[in-house]
């Protein structure tokens, strides 16, 4: 069952004067299985959103179903939610708290009341998603590793409460390029097996390649939500409101501003050099 | 709900409070307290309470704002009126069991609360009109008057103290929403569990709080700061007319104190 929000709107401090609309409107539907991206100017209102998804935040109005069950309802049953729903905050580093990673991983499981068997189960399958599974990481304390092994192992303590949807919210801030580039290969990963992703993203190049949907966001409404390939042929439009398109993508139009004919909705390296190289040999069977 | 927390919060307004000198107004702070518990009869209250509304009036601060403030402490303010309503001696005007309310307790359990509330309302009014950085400006000038050597470092600690208070608030409850995702709980349970729960929260929060001053230091020294020697200031307080005539009301206020115990 998907996630559904049904006239979403979200104020800050309603009734002060310090008010802010932050979501307005938002209609929105995530099935399961999908790679969603969600892309917007910061202040757009993407780590709004998505902390309705798994009832950290209320909708002052509308409504928000996950699996058929509404948030809001009184009865909601928030833990089971949170339960089916894992988020990923940025900078998830930050959350750690526990004396070894092994424990702090076990933080969530536990607070399931699952059993020590079970929960060193989980611990020990969610360390070999993020690929630091050797014995040495279990009684390590989470604040003598790198930068990128913190973060996988907060990422770790989300995905040891085996949720059905997982939200990364700028999973990849701050990261050296390789660190990132690990990340975001263990993301496709979990998506391929079978987990249903949001990934909540600046960069367009790694929005670009990861995922099949892309909504866009723009204070606090949805401006686009289509296949990936066709929202960076609003180009322009994208770039007032302070988005970039993937730098292949940026090239592609560029060459066809150029003269050159070749499409636009390119947005891998490989399909760009197939694109170029079919234009060079039109334009020598033309000569 | 953390959100609610109002101390050292201005409130930016175009009043005779607030553009007075932060020194004026700290000075004046002491002399209001002096008076406030020199007060021991009901017609010093009725003084005290109009010189108050006075002031609340002349600054453009909402009754309600600062009613707000004092919200949180209602709690030891009734223990305190609690207190002395049942604890205190004197010719009993009620009583169940071992529990008696005396004329005295009465009395002397109102003045309390009274008191309570008049100091948090008058030391909130000065942080509601007073800029953090005008009132340490003034305090250091004060302590300096006093020959504390340290007038500068303790100035500016509590600069940084006052303009973290936001930052710490906004980041703790970043780090619950985190632990809550995980499925932490920090509202039901017993005591104990409910104290073991707060573990998740405060041991991120003492670490980003040390990592913060790290870098604040860092960031400090970079730029060159070595305390408060050779220092000088973009904006210098002045005494002015409205200045003196403060003074000359607090002193007026207190004199009226002082009749109203003495005289």
């Amino acid at each position: 069952m998907p996630i559904i929000l049904e006239e979403v709107n979200y104020i800050y401090q309603p009734g002060s004067p310090h008010e802010v609309k932050a979501l307005e409107n938002i209609n929105l539907v995530i099935n399961e299985g999908e790679f969603v991206g969600l892309i917007g100017h910061t202040g757009s209102g993407k780590s709004t959103l998505v902390q309705h998804f798994n009832g950290l935040l209320k909708p002052t109005t509308g409504k928000v179903i996950v699996d058929g069950c509404e948030i809001s309802a009184r009865k909601a049953n928030l833990k089971e939610i949170r339960k089916k729903v894992g988020l990923v905050f940025q900078y998830p580093e930050h959350q750690l708290f526990e004396e070894t990673v092994f424990e702090d991983i076990a933080f969530g499981p536990k607070n399931l009341g699952l059993s020590s068997k079970q929960v060193e189960q989980r611990v020990k399958k969610a360390l070999k998603m993020v690929h630091l599974d050797d014995e040495k990481y279990y009684s390590a304390s989470p604040f003598t590793l790198s930068g990128g092994e913190k973060r996988r192992v907060a990422i770790a303590g989300v995905l040891a409460i085996e949720p059905k949807y997982l939200i990364l919210d700028e999973p990849t801030a701050g990261l050296d390029p390789r660190g990132r580039d690990e990340i975001l290969k263990q993301v496709q990963e979990l998506h391929e097996q079978g987990m249903t992703v949001i990934l909540v993203s600046h960069s367009m190049d790694d929005v670009a390649r990861l995922t099949q949907r892309l909504v866009v966001m723009h204070e606090g409404t949805i401006v686009f939500d289509e296949e990936t390939r066709k929202v960076f042929a609003h180009y322009e439009r994208l770039q007032e409101m302070g988005l970039d398109i993937p730098t292949v993508t940026k090239l592609m139009f560029r060459l066809k501003h150029k003269g050159w004919s070749v499409r636009q909705d390119v947005l891998t390296v490989e399909e760009a050099q197939q694109e170029i190289l079919q234009a060079l040999k039109e334009e020598k069977t033309h000569a | 709900m953390l959100k609610d927390i109002t101390i050292g919060q201005y409130i930016p307004r175009d009043s005779v409070i607030h553009k007075l000198d932060p020194r004026t107004k700290i000075i004046c702070l002491v002399l209001y307290m002096i008076g406030l518990f020199l007060v021991n009869n009901a017609l010093g209250y009725v003084v005290v309470t109009i010189f108050t509304l006075g002031i609340i009036y002349l600054s453009h601060i909402s009754l309600i704002t600062i009613l707000k403030g004092i919200k949180p402490l209602m709690i030891i303010i009734l223990l305190t009126l609690g207190l002395h309503v049942f604890m205190t001696e004197g010719e009993i005007i009620w009583q169940w069991g071992f529990l008696k309310i005396t004329w005295q307790g009465l009395r002397q359990g109102l003045f309390m609360a009274l008191r309570l509330i008049y100091l948090v309302t008058i030391t909130s009014l000065l942080t509601l009109t007073t800029t953090p950085i005008a009132l340490t400006d003034g305090l250091e000038k004060i302590l300096r008057r006093l020959f504390i050597p340290i007038a500068h470092e303790l100035a500016m600690m509590m600069t940084i103290a006052l303009r973290f208070i936001p930052t710490l608030i906004e980041e703790t409850e970043k780090i619950m929403k985190a632990q809550m995702a995980r499925g932490a709980d920090f509202e039901s349970g017993g005591l104990l569990s409910r104290a073991k729960s707060l573990i998740p929260l405060l041991v991120p929060l003492f670490l980003s709080s040390f990592r913060r001053a790290d870098e604040l230091a860092l960031a400090m020294e970079a730029r060159c700061y070595r305390g408060g020697k050779n220092r000088t200031r973009m904006t210098q307080l002045m005494i002015g007319y409205s200045d003196y005539f403060a003074f000359v009301m607090l002193v007026f206020f207190l004199v009226v104190t002082i009749l109203s115990r003495y005289g």
